[in-house]
């Protein structure tokens, strides 16, 4: 076989290798995988109870509920828009005219029953 | 879906432009006639000197005070291309045609099974969560945001005489080249792609793929002009890319991040090769390239500078012995030339005006002279560096070093001089680093034997199979079975080797992202004054955490391996150990207060409950794998966070 062309053939299919893998991995990075989301305080430092969940599983509805000094003060479903990949809630509008005592609960649960919780304390013990 | 397929073909487009088109046009200016280089030489010769284009272009024009951002790269990549596509239409009108060579149908199937090989393996790791690749990428993202080659320093955690912990004043760093970050540093800035994306490791990919043709390209060369150069070069292609394709120092270098190293291995048997040419075909140019290249060694990485630097002279002392005074002649003639002086001229005054290697700026390079003290630096056994190189390549390469040796040749001298001179000094360093007073990662210097290892092998086959062959009075098919024979029996250990990486690898993917999603949120909103530590232990790829940040190559701080503690020229400071194995201790308690550090980030199954049991520690952040805790301040420190 004549060198010159198994080279240029060879080039040409690592190339394709090369440029599949970076589609491939492109994907991968925007792809949902189940069990994928993350919650966090808006604000870590401050007083403020703004929760972020952070989506990357296929979940559109997930369930938050706050606690404070180990009782339930509320709960509300949230749900994302199909390609929404944030959205924000409030402890306090959750908690209503409930009153936080030394700390501040956020448990979230996706629609596989996948729970994450935050906690903010406000008085060391 | 447009976004990605845009992103990805400009990404394709800047590795041809940055890794292939400036070293076609470096190679057709030194082979004018197109006879000297065969296409796959050729291909090989373009990467190599792609690399070292983009290294001297780069360091060349921060030199001169200029930041090099896309527009200057374009121009630079681009002119490069101009030049070829002119030079090619220049030589398609009347240059001389370059003579057919052939290649066997074998060629293809190996070089086809290596890429599959390679590929699945590659597949699971596409996000890159390598901790060795996170560190370098923080480099790459330095490069690549400020536009000129950064200060290699970093900022330690202190002990002071006073007993309190301090942020200590930069140090160089000497783990880190330049030249082994500019390549990737240039497809990033040409392309726009992220750091934290697939593409450092497809570039790597590349390199180490057409470092698998390097070693076919010079195996042909080393063997010919004996009839059987190719089917040498082919065994050994087989036993080198094929078998073992994922052992150090194949894919799991690639995946793992291993830069400077890959490309290393890339520029070793690359210069070998121009070696041979220049010496076979009595070539100055050649030789000034091959210059070019070894001195671009010490610009990627030491421990290959250090090793090439060994093997060749090794191989120039058996040269010396085995060539006598007609080598003393030729080589005379060679060197004493002008583009070789040139060459050398102008590697030492790009050493002295333009950038030095940090490791010799440093004096780091003394720190591997001397009686070996790490346990990983003792030396090998003979078994273990049998299992290291894989034990039929090892019997085979032993059977071919000793046939090199025999009274009756079938080849030239070349191939004594180069395999043995390339072999026998890597091979001491490994058995007998006491006796040579050299401090080096013993398996780390196995790794390097792969190369000559795989050659010796090959040519121990086609050895045996043509002295069978020559034998009279033997059956024709007795040489074929053998060469069947022994390549099975080789096989059989290099694929299970195959099946059992491929079997552990795991794609990561969820924890990765989810990393990533942590250390921004982290990087987001770190008030100024407070600091973070995170733990390298328990969480996977965690060097990446730096790249959100990148205010320091020590940031955030993280605790390390805990070893790391104990050895004596290691962590000095215990402070990130303490932060995260006993956060509430009264130790951690005052040295995280010293250092301002208040967020921490762990593993929330492993580590997650020294953090839970305490009332101090909030949980901000909760994800899949990684949670991130905020302390509230020491009693002594009440500020930081108000109270409701």
């Amino acid at each position: 076989m004549n060198e010159r062309k198994v080279v240029i053939a060879l080039t040409l299919a690592s190339a394709i290798v090369i440029g599949a893998l970076l589609v491939g991995g492109a994907v991968a990075e925007r792809r949902e995988y189940p069990g994928r989301f993350s919650i966090a305080f808006e604000d870590p430092v401050g007083a403020g109870g703004e929760v972020v969940i952070m989506n990357g599983s296929p979940s559109r509805r997930f369930t938050v509920t706050v606690l404070s000094g180990g009782v339930e003060l509320g709960s509300v479903e949230a749900v994302m828009l199909p390609g929404q990949r944030r959205i924000y809630v409030s402890a306090e509008a959750i908690a209503g005219t409930m009153t936080f005592s030394d700390d501040v609960r956020v448990r979230v649960s996706d629609e596989s029953g996948v729970t994450r919780e935050i906690s903010k304390i406000f008085t060391p013990r | 879906m447009l976004e990605i397929l845009t992103q990805s073909a400009l990404t394709l487009l800047s590795m041809a432009l940055t890794l292939v088109v400036p070293g076609l046009l470096v190679v057709r200016l030194v082979d004018r006639s197109n006879r000297l280089f065969s296409p796959i030489e050729r291909a090989v010769l373009a990467v190599a000197t792609s690399i070292i284009f983009t290294d001297v272009a780069l360091l060349s024009i921060d030199a001169a005070g200029v930041p090099f951002g896309r527009l200057t790269l374009l121009c630079l990549f681009g002119i490069a291309a101009v030049l070829l596509a002119a030079d090619m239409v220049r030589s398609g009108r009347g240059g001389e045609k370059r003579p057919d060579v052939t290649v066997s149908i074998g060629f293809v199937v190996i070089v086809s099974a290596l890429l599959v090989f390679k590929t699945i393996f590659l597949v699971p790791s596409l996000l890159p969560d390598s901790t060795d690749l996170g560190h370098h990428m923080y480099w790459v993202e330095r490069i690549a945001s400020e536009g000129r080659i950064p200060e290699y320093v970093e900022r330690e955690i202190k002990l002071q005489p006073d007993g309190k912990y301090a942020l200590a004043d930069p140090e160089p760093i000497s783990d880190f080249i330049v030249g082994e970050h500019l390549p990737i540093a240039a497809v990033g800035i040409l392309s726009g792609a992220e750091n934290s994306s697939t593409y450092p490791v497809l570039v790597l990919f590349l390199i180490h793929v057409v470092t698998a043709g390097a070693l076919y390209a010079l195996a042909r060369r080393v063997f010919a002009p004996s009839a059987s150069a190719g089917t040498i070069a082919l065994v050994a292609l087989f036993l080198f890319g094929t078998l073992y394709a994922i052992d150090p120092p194949q894919m799991k270098y690639v995946v793992g991040g291993v830069v400077g190293n890959t490309i290393g291995n890339l520029l070793i048997p690359t210069a070998f090769l121009l070696v041979t040419i220049a010496y076979r075909e009595r070539r100055p140019s050649v030789l000034a390239l091959g210059v070019i290249v070894a001195v671009a060694i010490a610009y990627t990485h030491h421990l290959s500078a250090l090793l090439f630097a060994a093997a060749a002279i090794g191989a120039g002392a058996f040269l010396l012995a085995v060539g006598g005074d007609d080598a003393v002649r030729r080589i005379r003639q060679i060197v004493v030339s002008a583009p070789v002086l040139l060459a050398i001229a102008a590697s030492a005054s790009f050493l002295i005006f333009v950038h030095m290697p940090s490791y010799l700026e440093n004096s780091a390079a003394k720190t591997v002279i001397g009686a070996p003290e790490a346990s990983e630096h003792q030396g090998y056994s003979v078994s273990q560096l049998a299992s290291a190189v894989g034990e039929p390549r090892f019997v085979l390469a032993v059977l071919g070093l000793a046939f090199l040796f025999a009274p009756v040749r079938m080849i030239r001298s070349d191939a004594v001089w180069l395999l043995a001179g390339w072999t026998i000094p890597l091979v001491a360093f490994v058995l007998a680093p006491d006796v040579l007073r050299i401090d080096l990662p013993s398996g780390r210097v196995a790794n390097y034997l792969v190369f000559p290892v795989a050659m010796l092998a090959a040519y121990a086959i086609v050895r045996i199979a043509n002295m069978l062959r020559d034998e009279p009075g033997l059956p024709r098919w007795i040489p074929t079975m053998a060469v069947v024979v022994f390549v099975l029996a080789a096989s059989f250990d290099g694929y299970l080797d195959n099946a059992r990486y491929l079997a552990d690898a795991k794609e990561r993917f969820a924890s990765v992202l989810s990393l990533r999603d942590a250390s921004r949120y982290l990087a987001a909103r770190v008030p100024e004054g407070m600091r973070v530590v995170h733990d390298h232990i328990n969480i996977p790829g965690d060097s990446w955490v730096k790249l959100s940040f990148m205010e320091d190559y020590n940031y955030p701080f993280y605790r390390a391996h805990l070893f790391r503690y104990d050895r004596a020229d290691d962590r000095a400071e215990k402070c990130t150990l303490l932060a995260i194995s006993t956060p509430n201790s009264d130790e951690a308690r005052a040295c995280t207060g010293e250092l301002g550090i208040r967020f921490f980030l762990v593993n929330r199954d492993i580590d997650g409950s020294q953090f839970d049991h305490f009332g101090r520690f909030s949980r901000i952040f909760d994800g899949p794998e990684v949670s991130a805790y905020f302390s509230l301040p020491h009693a002594a420190d009440p500020s930081g966070i108000r109270s409701r």
